[in-house]
């Protein structure tokens, strides 16, 4: 694949990938202006990435990796302390009041859990893939995914969802 | 999982706020590229009159008192950070009526600091509260080539009126870090400053927007660096295995350490791994005494190469060559001995 070089190749990329890089920004940053600020940030990056991604899967992976980075820095940065942290997920509507609290109970998780979930349970990504994404042994992985998945089911239980 | 899914589903940005992101990257994009010096409009100089005001402000040694306050200094501290002082005192009127004074710079090999007042048009009243200003803020590489990326942030300095339509800021921001080639350091560089909104409650609630007006403040920064850098190469343990601990660097206002971890690792940022490190470092001094640190200035990291790049500021004014050691994640690196390294 080529690298970026054009806006118009940037338009496209940021098509094809800003909905995972915000879903991953927002379930990390927890609120709305952090993860536009680090949507943006993943996305200079790109630009500022000076070699080309070897297939689609790798520029997909890429973005996931520096999505991820891109949070775990702004969460770590002395300047969030002087942002306001109680702005509401205003953007958000469900299509049902449950999804909700499902959504608050998700980011209610420690980060592995969450990173785990929507790895492997939304992206489709296997367990050895979501490890080598996270940089983690996928033993490790592995019972993150359990411990993850049994604590959403325990609060799904506890709601009365049923089964997931 | 279903249901897990169908929330994911909901989870997306509006077709709004898609497109605002998206002109906001095109629009830099369009501005990060190397600029015609031609072009590129430097700030005026301001009047004598606000070169009067801004010396009313300032010490023998002429550095701002709001910046020696940052740093609890007094006047003997003044002396260690003037050789990265720069006075400017430049200011512009905007388009959209505000005006930028671009008062001092403070420097060093991985940090900087810009004292920088916002007068709002007639009638603006800015408390400060809540108040934050972001510049677009390029070095200017010998080659004319190449735009890394850098962290940055800004915090509001104490209003004394808040009636008025003045407010100060003191915006900071670490070195430019590139994939390929590392993290660049500030020393001797030309920088471009741009402001490009004073916003209130993060980047929502935009108080003034600068992007319709091209003008920029250009500033060299010292080419004398008041800090030392040390080679230790010597092993770190995190989460009990071991990183290298490469480089330290202490400067009278900031202490800056290169590690270097595996690829895509996670101890990077924890946790625990690297996210207690800003609490844990200490540098000892020759007489006793240490120093901590105030807050992170700037922590990237390549997942590729698996280097990482801390920069943090002192709590005070230091003597870099009265550290005799640093005490980091509970391990503690004697620097006695160590020349400084030649850069």
């Amino acid at each position: 694949m080529e690298r970026i070089h054009t806006g118009e190749e940037m338009a496209a990329l940021y098509r094809r990938h800003v909905g995972m890089v915000y879903q991953i920004c927002l379930m990390l940053m927890k609120n709305v202006p952090d993860a536009e600020d680090a949507t943006q940030n993943v996305f200079r990056k790109v630009m500022e990435y000076n070699k080309p991604f070897r297939d689609p899967e790798h520029e997909k992976a890429w973005l996931i990796v520096t999505a991820r980075n891109e949070c775990k820095n702004q969460l770590k940065h002395w300047w969030r302390k002087n942002r306001a942290s109680e702005e509401a997920l205003e953007h958000l509507t469900w299509e049902q009041p449950e999804d909700g609290e499902l959504w608050e109970y998700i980011l209610s998780l420690p980060e592995k859990y969450r990173m785990v979930l929507y790895l492997h349970y939304y992206q489709g990504y296997t367990s050895l893939e979501t490890a080598e994404i996270l940089g983690k042994n996928p033993s490790t992985v592995r019972t993150w995914l359990v411990q993850a998945r049994w604590k959403l089911k325990e609060i799904l239980e506890v709601e009365e969802y049923g089964q997931i | 999982m279903d249901k897990y899914n169908r929330v994911l589903d909901q989870v997306k940005p509006t077709p709004e706020q898609e497109q605002a992101m998206l002109d906001r990257l095109l629009r830099e994009q369009k501005e990060v590229k190397p600029v015609s010096r031609m072009k590129k409009m430097t700030a005026v100089l301001a009047a004598a009159a606000l070169l009067l005001m801004a010396c009313a402000f300032t010490v023998a040694t002429g550095v701002d008192q709001r910046l020696l306050a940052l740093f609890r200094g007094d006047e003997q501290d003044a002396k260690q950070i003037a050789a990265g002082v720069v006075s400017v005192g430049e200011s512009y009127t905007y388009d959209n009526g505000w005006t930028v004074e671009v008062e001092q710079v403070l420097v060093d090999r991985y940090s900087l600091a810009v004292l920088v007042d916002l007068i709002g048009p007639e009638g603006t009243v800015l408390n400060g509260e809540d108040c934050f200003v972001d510049f677009a803020s390029e070095i200017i590489p010998e080659d004319g080539e190449g735009v890394g990326s850098y962290v940055s942030g800004s915090t509001v300095l104490e209003d004394e009126n808040p009636e008025d339509n003045r407010i100060s800021f003191l915006w900071q921001r670490g070195p430019s870090t590139f994939f390929e080639s590392g993290t660049q350091s500030l020393i001797g560089c030309e920088i471009s400053l741009r402001p490009t909104w004073l916003t209130r409650g993060g980047s929502r609630g935009v108080i003034a927007d600068f992007l319709g007006d091209e003008k920029s403040f250009t500033i060299k920064l010292p080419e004398q660096d008041s800090g030392r850098t040390y080679r230790l190469r010597q092993p770190l343990m995190v989460d009990e295995e071991t990183m290298t601990l490469e480089e330290f660097y202490i400067s009278p206002i900031s202490a800056a350490c290169f590690v270097n971890g595996t690829p895509n690792d996670s101890r990077m940022w924890g946790p625990p791994g690297l996210s207690g490190i800003y609490e844990s470092l200490v540098l000892n001094m020759a007489d006793g005494d240490s120093v901590a640190m105030s807050q992170s200035v700037s922590q990237t990291y390549n997942p590729e190469s698996g280097e990482g790049r801390l920069v943090f500021q002192t709590e005070r004014i230091i003597q870099p060559e009265n550290v005799v050691s640093v005490t980091l994640l509970g391990q503690t690196f004697s620097l006695n001995g160590l020349q400084p390294a030649a850069e």
